[in-house]
């Protein structure tokens, strides 16, 4: 590491510090998330990129305090340089929706059908901020207009069954910009959605980023969405980081095997035909966790370390980090 | 209309098919008409892969059905080698199509849950092949199995003991263990993991090269389905709007909805994807039950003239293009 011009780094929005989260089951602690860290950056899409079982979805939950009583959660949050891992329900209620909002892939669930969009939208700012009902509902006139949602005097007064998927998860955003918060988390916003729609969605976040200037979490398997948004990405495999680091190096010269074969194995539109070089055996399942390096049994690169002794994180630069016993020895050609 | 490579008769041939649906409203008002496929002509050769692309709404998974056999067609034939295979009673049909087979979406809910794995496989030669022995069955169930990458010693397990991409690959051998002629895949790879989408997607690719079958592949992922057809038919709301070999449509799309969606496919490059401007429609896809007039597209399309709206545009070959596009502009 060098140490050039002494500025210190800017408070990041969110600072994950090595957090684990374990369940009760019968058979003991299942460990879902093992000791991840990453900063997001005041402004910045940062990704978590995983498969089913990764992982990436109790990470966000973890971060928003939203896990059941039963999931054992340890490790360092700080929101603003401020520690959000141990509040009160209280305060936690106060900090969600306030200063880190949060939508889901499936937006009509997240909906309350019973209401109209328009309240629903507006009752976030008379809870939180005390805003009267009549100015709050302009507001949620404002925000649908915002998100790109046509006739919007109309659409407030409508319920969620009456709008369509792209329409909803647009009600969804509206609704998470409210407060205009500091951090926006967005599980698999796109996933649900037909390609066109989700295409004016990836839009639409790009779009408001730049406009609210907040950070995004974004959690997805889809590495296209997020060569599209993001600045920086995590891959996470059985609940650890395989790799972080800024986009652009990670799906240039991807340094962990794993990364790597994620990308050959995806079919790309830009070259259709092309054999994809599947990745054998599937990912694991968290109460059946394998030994050493998680990854071992599907690595072409695998050797005898791997089985016994889980890679820490190296630093390589520029941020870029990965866990890997051979990423350093074996330079790439993606 | 476009013809494929290939001489003689086609394994599929589709005529103007189409399927209207009503849908009731209540006791007191009339169903609403729904044309969930309208009048589509297709042709597949033996061997190749016809792709069916196209959003929710736009028909390909009542055209997958009715290619199964499964859904009566309202109009237009389905032709299989030549004969005429559309709306046979049960008995018939059974027949004439136990050489077209289906792979679906959801491995799991397309297994029976009390089935060991081998009788699952075993269960299309017990009803086609009753000249084989028991024990021959048997064995031709565990040398398919094995065929698609599932040993002997998985063959007894449940469905639920297997993964994902192994019950999509159990799947895939019930498929193929009788002889069949064209398997119906209806978005086989969605369910599963990037991480195991390839290796079935490549077990498709296999078994077509060795057993010579067909595939028709409906998705909605664009990027599968270039990966494996041969020939694409786009479809939007019930219509197919372009249709022609796969690197025509995909590189030089010229109906305004396949540019579209094949600008809205991210591709894994930050760079090349925060450099280019895709080109967002607007809208969304309009109700099935409440098309627009004329052309179904008009709606959204940035071309769109009055011409769009009262005439509706022929799928055919235009002003030189290899593939047919169904647009007054082109």
């Amino acid at each position: 590491m060098t140490v050039g011009v002494t500025l210190p780094p800017p408070t990041p929005t969110l600072r994950v510090e090595d957090l684990n989260v374990s369940f009760r089951s019968r058979a003991g602690h299942v460990d879902i998330v093992r000791g991840v860290s990453f900063d997001i950056a005041k402004g910045e899409v940062f990704a978590i990129i995983g498969e089913s079982g990764s992982g990436k979805s109790t990470a966000a939950q973890a971060i928003m305090g939203l896990l059941p009583d039963h999931a054992r959660v340890s490790g360092g949050l700080l929101l603003g340089g401020e520690d959000i891992a141990h509040i009160s329900a209280r305060a936690r209620r106060r900090l969600l929706g306030q200063r880190i909002s949060f939508i889901s892939q499936d937006a009509l669930s997240a909906l309350n059908p019973c209401t109209t969009v328009g309240y629903q939208i507006a009752e976030v700012m008379m809870v939180h901020r005390g805003t009267p009902r009549r100015q709050a509902m302009e507001r949620a006139v404002e925000l649908l207009a915002l998100t790109g949602i046509s006739a919007p005097e109309e659409r407030v007064n409508h319920y969620p069954h009456q709008f369509s998927g792209g329409m909803r998860q647009r009600a969804l955003i509206a609704m998470a910009l409210a407060l205009e918060p500091e951090l926006l988390i967005a599980d698999e916003p796109t996933t649900a959605l037909d390609a066109t729609i989700k295409a004016q969605i990836l839009e639409l976040l790009s779009s408001l980023r730049a406009r609210f200037g907040m950070s995004v979490l974004l959690i997805t398997h889809d590495m296209g969405a997020v060569a599209r948004l993001a600045d920086r990405l995590l891959v996470m495999y059985a609940g650890k980081a395989a790799e972080v680091g800024q986009a652009t190096d990670v799906f240039a010269a991807p340094q962990h095997p794993y990364t790597r074969a994620l990308l050959r194995s995806m079919p790309r539109l830009d070259r259709p035909g092309e054999a994809l070089v599947s990745i054998p055996g599937s990912p694991p399942v968290p109460s059946n966790p394998v030994a050493g390096c998680a990854f071992h049994p599907r690595c072409e690169q695998m050797g005898e370390v791997c089985m016994r002794i889980a890679p820490e994180e190296a630093l390589l630069r520029d941020g870029h980090r990965v866990a890997c016993h051979f990423a350093s020895r074996e330079p790439t050609d993606a | 209309m476009h013809e494929p490579s290939g001489n003689g008769i086609p394994l599929l041939e589709i005529r103007d098919l189409s399927k209207t649906y009503f849908i009731g409203q209540g006791l007191f008002r009339e169903p609403v008409e729904l044309n969930a496929v309208s009048g589509v002509s297709l042709r597949l050769d033996k061997g190749q892969t016809l792709g069916i692309v196209g959003e929710s709404g736009c028909g390909k998974s009542t055209l997958s059905r009715m290619l199964a056999g499964t859904t009566g067609a309202t109009s237009g034939r389905i032709l299989l080698e030549g004969q005429d295979v559309t709306n046979l009673p049960e008995r018939q049909r059974n027949k004439a199509l136990q050489h077209v087979q289906m792979v679906f979406q959801s491995p799991y809910s397309s297994l029976n849950p009390r089935m060991r794995i081998a009788d699952i496989v075993r269960e299309p030669l017990d009803v086609h092949r009753r000249d084989l022995s028991a024990k021959q069955r048997g064995e031709r169930a565990l040398e398919m199995l094995e065929r698609v990458g599932i040993g002997k010693e998985m063959a007894q397990r449940m469905p639920h003991q297997l993964s994902g991409g192994q019950q999509q690959r159990v799947g895939i051998a019930r498929a193929l263990i009788s002889d069949v002629r064209l398997v119906i895949c209806d978005e086989p790879v969605s369910a599963l993991d990037v991480s195991v989408q390839a290796q079935v997607i490549n077990l498709l690719r296999e078994l077509q090269t060795s057993l010579q079958v067909s595939y028709v592949f409906v998705s909605h992922d664009l990027a599968v389905v270039a990966n494996i057809s041969d020939l694409i038919a786009v479809m939007y709301l019930g219509k197919v709007v372009e249709y022609g070999r796969a690197q025509d449509v995909l590189q030089s799309p010229r109906h305004p909805y396949t540019q579209a969606l094949v600008d809205s496919a991210n591709v894994p490059d930050p760079a090349l994807e925060k450099s280019r401007t895709p080109r967002i429609l607007k809208g969304e896809i309009p109700k099935p039950t409440d098309p627009p007039s004329g052309c179904r597209f008009r709606t959204r399309c940035w071309m769109a003239q009055e011409r769009c709206a009262i005439e509706q545009p022929e799928l055919k070959q235009r002003d030189g293009s290899p593939q047919s596009v169904a647009c007054h502009f082109v």
